[in-house]
Formats: C-alpha cells, sequence, structure tokens
C-alpha cells in the first residue's frame, strides 16, 4: 500500500516536472533585447519595458542599469540626460532620474512622432571632477506591433518534418533491432 | 567494423535521430525568431541567444530526469532506448549552450574585452563560461572510446554534470533580466525540486546501501537549490521595488 502511494506520488512529481518543462519553454517566448553600450569605464544595459517594442506617438520609457569597470560609478555624481536622435537631428530630449534607493539604476522618458530607426543618446556630465561619458543605443519605433508571428505555413511545415522524424526513427530503430533485450551502453 | 555494419549501427540506433532533431530546432529556433523579429535585428539576436539558453536548460534536465525517472519506474516504455539517447541529450544541451553563449557575447556584449567589463557581467560570463567548460567536456568525452580510455575518470567527470546544471541556472539567474520573472523562477526551481527528489528517492531504494559521498553530493545539490531560490526570489523582489518605484 505504502509503496503504491509513493509510486503515485511520484507519477504526480513526474508529470509536474513535464508541466513545468512545457511552462520554461514558454515563458522563453517572452524575454527580451538588453543592449550593453559603453565608453571608457562606465557602462549601461537598457531595456524598454515592458518588451522593448517602442511605439510611435507614445511615451518610449526607458531603463538603465549603470556599471563601471572601477566599481565606483555612482548617479549621483552626474548630471546624466536621455536624448533620442534622427540623422544627428535632436527630437526629444529628458533628464535621466535616478531611482529611489539605486545608486546605478535609472529611467528616462522620450517620445517620438514617426516609426523608424533612432539613436538614443546617455549623456553624463560629471558635477565636479572626473569624465564624461556618451552611451549611444540604436533602436527602431514602430508605428504598431513590429513582431510578425509565423503564419500556418511555418507550424505545417515544422510539424510534418517533426513527425517524418518521428516515424523514420520509430521504423528505424525497431528494424534495427538494437535495443531488444540488450543492454546499451551508459 | 564494416561500412555497412556502421551505417547499419547507426541508423539502428536513436542519437542519429536525436542529432536529427538537434539540427532541426535549431534552424526552427532560428527561423521563429527571424520570423518573429524580421525588422529589427538587435530584437532577434538578443531572443535568439535567450531561446538558445533555455533550450540548453530543458536538454539539460531531460538527459538528467532520464536516469532516475527509469530506476523509479522501470515499467516506462523505451528504457534501452532513452538510456542511450542520453549522451546525445547532453551533446544538444551542450551545442545550444554553445549557440546561446556565442551570440550572446558576439551581439548583446559586442565581443568586448571580458577584462574591460563591469564585474557584474564579469561574474555573469565567467559563471557562464564554467557551464559551458563542463558541459563541452562532457560533450566531447560522450563516446564509447572515450568511456573506455578514461575508465573511472569517465564517470567522475560525468557526474560534473550536476554541478554544471547549479552553476548554468546561477548564471541565468544572476545576468538574465529575464530569468527572475515568476513563470521562469518557478520553472526552473520547480524542475530543480522534482529531479532533486526523483535523486533522493533512487538514492533510498538502490540494493547496495548508500555511500558518504551520495549523501554529501545530495546535501550540495540540496542547499545550492535553496540558496539559488532565495537568491532568485530575492532578486526577484529587488526589480519589483523598483519597477513599484
Amino acid at each position: 500500500m505504502a509503496s503504491r502511494i509513493r509510486k503515485q506520488s511520484m507519477r504526480v512529481l513526474v508529470t509536474a516536472a513535464t508541466v513545468v518543462l512545457l511552462t520554461a519553454g514558454w515563458s522563453s517566448d517572452t524575454v527580451s533585447a538588453h543592449i550593453l553600450e559603453s565608453d571608457g569605464p562606465v557602462s549601461a544595459v537598457m531595456h524598454m519595458p515592458p518588451d522593448d517594442n517602442p511605439q510611435a506617438g507614445k511615451p518610449i520609457d526607458v531603463n538603465l542599469s549603470f556599471s563601471s569597470t572601477d566599481g565606483n560609478f555612482t548617479l549621483i555624481n552626474y548630471d546624466t540626460k536621455l536624448r533620442i536622435e534622427r540623422d544627428g537631428q535632436l527630437l526629444d530630449q529628458a533628464d535621466v532620474t535616478r531611482k529611489d534607493g539605486y545608486e546605478r539604476e535609472a529611467s528616462g522618458e522620450v517620445e517620438v512622432a514617426e516609426p523608424g530607426a533612432y539613436t538614443l543618446v546617455v549623456a553624463g556630465t560629471p558635477q565636479s571632477a572626473g569624465r564624461s561619458f556618451t552611451l549611444r543605443y540604436t533602436i527602431r519605433v514602430s508605428g504598431g506591433e513590429n513582431r510578425t508571428r509565423p503564419g500556418a505555413d511555418f507550424w505545417i511545415i515544422n510539424a510534418t518534418a517533426w513527425s517524418l522524424l518521428g516515424v523514420v526513427a520509430y521504423r528505424m530503430v525497431s528494424l534495427g533491432g538494437r535495443y531488444r533485450g540488450k543492454p546499451t551502453g551508459r | 567494423m564494416s561500412m555497412r555494419s556502421t551505417a547499419r549501427h547507426w541508423l539502428g540506433g536513436i542519437r542519429l535521430y536525436i542529432a536529427a532533431g538537434i539540427i532541426l530546432l535549431t534552424y526552427q529556433l532560428w527561423q521563429w525568431n527571424a520570423i518573429t523579429y524580421k525588422d529589427n535585428s538587435e530584437l532577434l539576436a538578443s531572443h535568439l541567444h535567450e531561446s538558445f539558453g533555455w533550450v540548453a536548460l530543458m536538454w539539460l534536465t531531460a538527459a538528467l530526469a532520464i536516469g532516475p525517472a527509469y530506476r523509479l519506474f522501470p515499467k516506462l516504455p523505451g528504457k534501452l532506448v532513452m538510456r542511450d539517447a542520453r549522451r546525445m541529450l547532453g551533446i544538444g544541451a551542450a551545442w545550444f549552450a554553445s549557440l546561446h553563449a556565442g551570440v550572446a557575447y558576439i551581439v548583446s556584449f559586442q565581443a568586448a574585452n571580458p577584462l574591460s567589463l563591469a564585474t557584474y557581467y564579469q561574474k555573469g560570463m565567467l559563471l557562464g563560461a564554467i557551464a559551458l567548460i563542463i558541459l563541452l567536456s562532457m560533450a566531447f568525452t560522450s563516446f564509447d572510446g572515450a568511456m573506455r580510455t578514461m575508465g573511472p575518470w569517465w564517470f567522475k567527470l560525468h557526474r560534473l554534470i550536476y554541478a554544471g546544471a547549479v552553476i548554468a541556472i546561477w548564471h541565468a539567474m544572476s545576468i538574465g533580466v529575464h530569468a527572475t520573472g515568476i513563470p521562469a523562477l518557478v520553472s526552473v526551481i520547480g524542475t530543480s525540486i522534482v529531479l532533486f527528489v526523483l535523486h533522493i528517492q533512487v538514492a533510498l531504494r538502490q540494493e547496495k546501501p548508500i555511500t558518504e559521498m551520495q549523501v554529501l553530493a545530495l546535501c550540495l545539490v540540496g542547499i545550492a537549490i535553496i540558496v539559488l531560490s532565495n537568491y532568485g526570489f530575492q532578486l526577484h523582489l529587488d526589480q519589483y521595488a523598483r519597477g513599484a518605484r
């Protein structure tokens, strides 16, 4: 009885593991872009929440995580601005605001009217002594959803490819007889 | 072995078809991302390397789960096939991890000198590099000849898979911004706990008495799961607190 319960509980665990694995596969589709840019010792990773998909005519929220090779960097010592440019022409700018309680996390908000490729410029000027920095990120602003979901043909072709592979593997492995009551390598 | 018997050996084994599956999945991941982000090469590269990273973890999980699953459920079908499949699954994990590392380093980090990067990135990259070296060393010794030549050292080397898995999760949490989201945390920690319980059950049910090394290894992995869970949720709360401000 006890061993049956144990076996059943293990089956539940294995099923749970399968569900968790499938969830992990699904969640991999929700990740987004983070590009590191550096200027001298100062680096920052830029993220545009929620999905790095800025839209024309809507505020673009830009999150920045700063770091430095010397480890002494803090945003308190800098006057930092965020600009958005196209072909060198300034279209909008904003202050980069440090997040409360964080020395290296900041955000700013800019906006553009037209879709297209733009350059986000993060420029920091030291308030006293020190070296200024300029970080440039190329971003694409879309007029709407800039993701194209694969169509039915993608799914049909890939499902066919996997089915074919499965059928051929099953048939060949069955015919080969390599696993009939014979121990295999580790 | 003659050419013909070699061909028959491979065509009648599961590894060849798993290798074909690795190539097919690589192409599909690239194709999916290329269609989805066709107008944005930065997003394409970024999503591609994260997809490769997650798939590497999934293949590693599959390789780790087969052994204990068949020991606990000996009546599960395809035991010999799946046991033979394990090595190729490990090679698949190493392949996807290499692609993940290559695309991330070249595109996201723009092939920067690792020594010139901030400590935060150096730490993440170092962890990833250690996990990748472990996976690659296992992949390159995953053939019968290496097993015969290395003798007991082969088994010692291949037990590093547990350390590799722990370090890979640590790497993902430390540097992967989205690895500390709730779906990813629940998936990774949940899977780790299930695999851990499976290994404990196998150790408790084995015919010979459990060795001190096994107890030590299980304790270390258990502690690592607790520490990583705490680390992941701390990072998640930290990010949530930042977003709420």
